[in-house]
């Protein structure tokens, strides 16, 4: 059955226009794909116009994969690509995007209390600033920021889809760690 | 000191990242977390790395996982190459089904239009040259009989007009001798006009002679060619040519 196959083979079966062969291929990678261009977009219509994008791109240029790279870093590459192109196109219409945040806003985390309307708001707040945080990032370190924690994907699995040294993605992610603490450092609240 | 030994050392960064995310293996956890026990800047910056995760990670909770994976929409069964080439070629039978398929009213005026433009092209096809033509009528000129209009002879192509046509006159004793000499005249004149678009020395003195350059193809109308006799005979004759030319007889 198609679920036996590997990735490759469903490529390859789907280039001699078996349409069911790719569509097992959608059924593999679309979450995984959803949450990278959720990742790296941080807003969930962006996320999924840029992976059903990237999914119709991919199925374009079947013709064109050469076995030498792996069908995921294929697909990673392509979503990455129409991630990027959104976010551009998103940045021309000057709409608010996760990185026209420019973090100054207050940094202070009260501890709340539970389940209060106190609490959510900080609870928003938060997350407005790690989005932002991430949103910052540059590519290449909010891509492997994104594939760790959204795809959940181990870094041996990184380093095969994006085809660089398992050490590389390990400093990527580092930098990524470091750069993220930057940006939610917290102020003191007596400086407050 | 610890600082500068813990950022000078590139193994430090990957071994802390490596056990946040516990892809340690169970030798290289025991050695790192024996060290974290005696070193609070790793301890400390273990901290801060894993609360920046800890951020992400309430992000995604919050944001992503209650999503539901969107449907992505497959393309059509179409092959790649024909989404991308455009539209498929249509066949003869397709367009005539289309035809086919349009209004009755539509049809007939289809039907006409293409009628028409069938006459059109069997008219201009198969109509002889020499019936007619509408321009003519327009114009007032009767055209004159086919059998009235032999051409006897045509001194030169570019003159049209000269035409001479046999009349029963001609045939009558002398006429033909006429006929030669006006047919010699009017080469003459030709050669003369010829020369003279030339404009070379030689030729500049027939210019000089008036009856050659009052003959020009206006003035004399194409269907009355053969009333020579009834106008003043102005040609120029071959023995005028001689006179002037030649030499001169004392």
């Amino acid at each position: 059955m198609l679920t036996e196959l590997t990735d490759e083979q469903l490529v390859e079966l789907a280039v001699s226009e078996d349409r069911e062969a790719f569509g097992e291929i959608v059924r593999r990678w679309e979450r995984k794909i959803f949450a990278l261009c959720f990742g790296m977009l941080g807003r969930e219509d962006d996320a999924r116009d840029a992976a059903q994008e990237a999914f119709i791109a991919a199925y374009r240029n079947l013709a064109n994969f050469r076995g030498e790279a792996r069908v995921s870093s294929w697909l990673h590459r392509i979503a990455v690509n129409q991630c990027l192109t959104i976010k551009r196109r998103a940045k021309t219409r000057s709409e608010e995007f996760l990185d026209d945040d420019d973090g100054s806003e207050e940094r202070v985390f009260i501890a709340p209390l539970q389940n209060s309307p106190a609490r959510k708001a900080e609870e928003f707040e938060r997350l407005k600033l790690v989005r932002s945080a991430v949103g910052s990032l540059p590519t290449d370190l909010r891509q492997v920021i994104v594939m760790k924690e959204f795809e959940e994907m181990t870094f041996q699995e990184i380093s095969d889809t994006l085809e660089i040294p398992l050490s590389t993605v390990k400093s990527r992610v580092y930098t990524a760690l470091k750069q993220l603490r930057m940006k939610l450092e917290r102020v003191p609240l007596e400086i407050a | 000191m610890l600082d500068k030994f813990h950022n000078s050392n590139s193994e430090h960064g990957l071994d802390l990242v490596a056990y946040i995310y516990g892809e340690m293996d169970e030798t290289a956890r025991a050695r790192f977390e024996s060290h974290l026990a005696g070193c609070d800047v790793c301890a400390v910056e273990l901290g801060s790395y894993a609360d920046a995760r800890l951020g992400v990670i309430e992000w995604r909770r919050n944001d992503f996982e209650p999503l539901s994976t969107p449907a992505m929409i497959i393309p059509d069964s179409q092959p790649a190459a024909t989404l991308v080439g455009g539209r498929p070629r249509r066949s003869w039978m397709a367009w005539i089904e289309t035809v086919y398929a349009l209004p009755g009213l539509a049809r007939v005026g289809m039907g006409l239009a293409a009628a028409a433009i069938l006459l059109g092209v069997f008219y201009f096809v198969f109509v002889p040259d020499n019936a007619p033509s509408s321009v003519e009528n327009i114009t007032g000129k009767t055209a004159a009989p086919a059998e009235q209009q032999k051409p006897v002879a045509s001194p030169s192509s570019d003159q049209p007009d000269r035409v001479e046509t046999a009349k029963k006159s001609e045939f009558e004793p002398g006429a033909v001798a006429t006929s030669i000499h006006r047919t010699a005249v009017a080469r003459s004149n030709a050669k003369a006009q010829t020369a003279a678009l030339h404009q070379t020395p030689a030729i500049r003195n027939y210019r000089k002679i008036g009856p050659l350059e009052a003959v020009t193809p206006k003035t004399q109308p194409a269907p009355t060619l053969n009333t020579f006799e009834e106008e003043e005979d102005t040609t120029l004759r071959l023995s005028d040519l001689f006179s002037q030319v030649g030499p001169k007889k004392k």
